[in-house]
């Protein structure tokens, strides 16, 4: 299995709440984490393959031609589909939280009081969720792998029988 | 002399940690005159959808310093200018907005020498 990657990145335009997601984060989590203030900026660092990424989902306080979530969203997952992507919101509008399910976000936080904590939740669960897929692909190949030893002793045994050979076998009757 | 600001939320999101207090509150009062100023700049344009966008950054800020009664009036600032609804209420609100916001201001800044 590939190793889990221990990185956050955390793209907001509001650098109070960057900074707080940030410390929060650094704190209750082992993972490395670092912010952008652009879509932009995050997309030029995806070589370094973060595992999560916390993603406002507007972009254009600071620069008007701004990338907004949804486009960075797309962006991210066609150059790092592995990185799991939790959007940020000011709103608790079902169908912004709806569209970003639809182009692969893990999740959907509401900005407030609770989001930190819940921020917090998403890094564990996309954790447990990335090692149950981990363990699912391990046990899916040992079955793959089994079935073939099975079908390898079966043919084998058919071989023998056909030639003859099982017969002559000490203990065959 | 009301109090508009309340660091009730940081002391207790930072475990009352006085650096990360004095960080946030800084970054805070360093962003918000400009804040407000594209408030008023994007209000006299009639640019709706900066305005909009303006209201909703300073609106998140202003709930992490407890600035209640601000936070409210960019909640709804943000609305009409996002909805384009009772856009003639914008030209009360934003100097409501202004005022309460730079008195909370000034609030922190005393708050900081305190902490």
């Amino acid at each position: 299995m590939a190793e889990l990657s221990k990185k956050i990145f955390i793209v907001d335009d509001d650098p109070v709440l960057a900074e707080m997601l940030r410390d929060h984060l650094v704190k209750m989590t082992n993972y490395d984490v670092t912010s952008f203030s652009s879509g932009e900026e995050c997309l030029k660092h995806l070589d370094q393959f973060p595992g999560i990424v916390f993603l406002d989902f507007y972009l254009d306080s600071v620069n008007k031609d701004a990338m907004d979530g949804l486009q960075v969203l797309q962006e991210i997952k066609k150059a790092s589909p592995e990185s799991d992507v939790v959007m940020l919101s000011g709103q608790d509008k079902i169908q912004v939280a709806v569209d970003t399910m639809k182009y692969g976000a893990f999740d959907y936080i509401v900005k407030g009081e609770s989001a930190f904590y819940r921020a917090e939740k998403a890094v564990f669960n996309i954790y447990r969720y990335k090692k149950l897929q981990g363990n699912a692909t391990r046990y899916k190949n040992m079955s793959l792998w089994l079935a073939i030893g099975v079908a390898a002793l079966i043919m084998l045994v058919m071989w023998l029988q056909l030639t003859g050979k099982i017969s002559d076998m000490p203990g065959w009757s | 002399m009301a109090s508009f600001a309340d660091l009730t939320f940081l002391k207790s999101f930072t475990g009352s940690d006085t650096a990360k207090i004095t960080k946030y509150v800084t970054m805070f009062l360093n962003s918000t005159p400009k804040c407000l100023e594209d408030i008023k700049l994007y209000h006299s344009n009639q640019d709706w959808k900066s305005l909009k966008t303006a209201a909703h950054t300073l609106k998140s800020q202003l709930k992490y310093m407890g600035v209640a009664k601000a936070e409210e009036l960019a909640t709804t600032i943000e609305r009409n200018a996002g909805d384009q609804t009772n856009l003639d209420q914008l030209g009360a609100l934003i100097p409501d907005l202004e005022s309460i916001t730079l008195q909370a201001c000034d609030e922190l800044k005393d708050e900081l020498t305190k902490l």
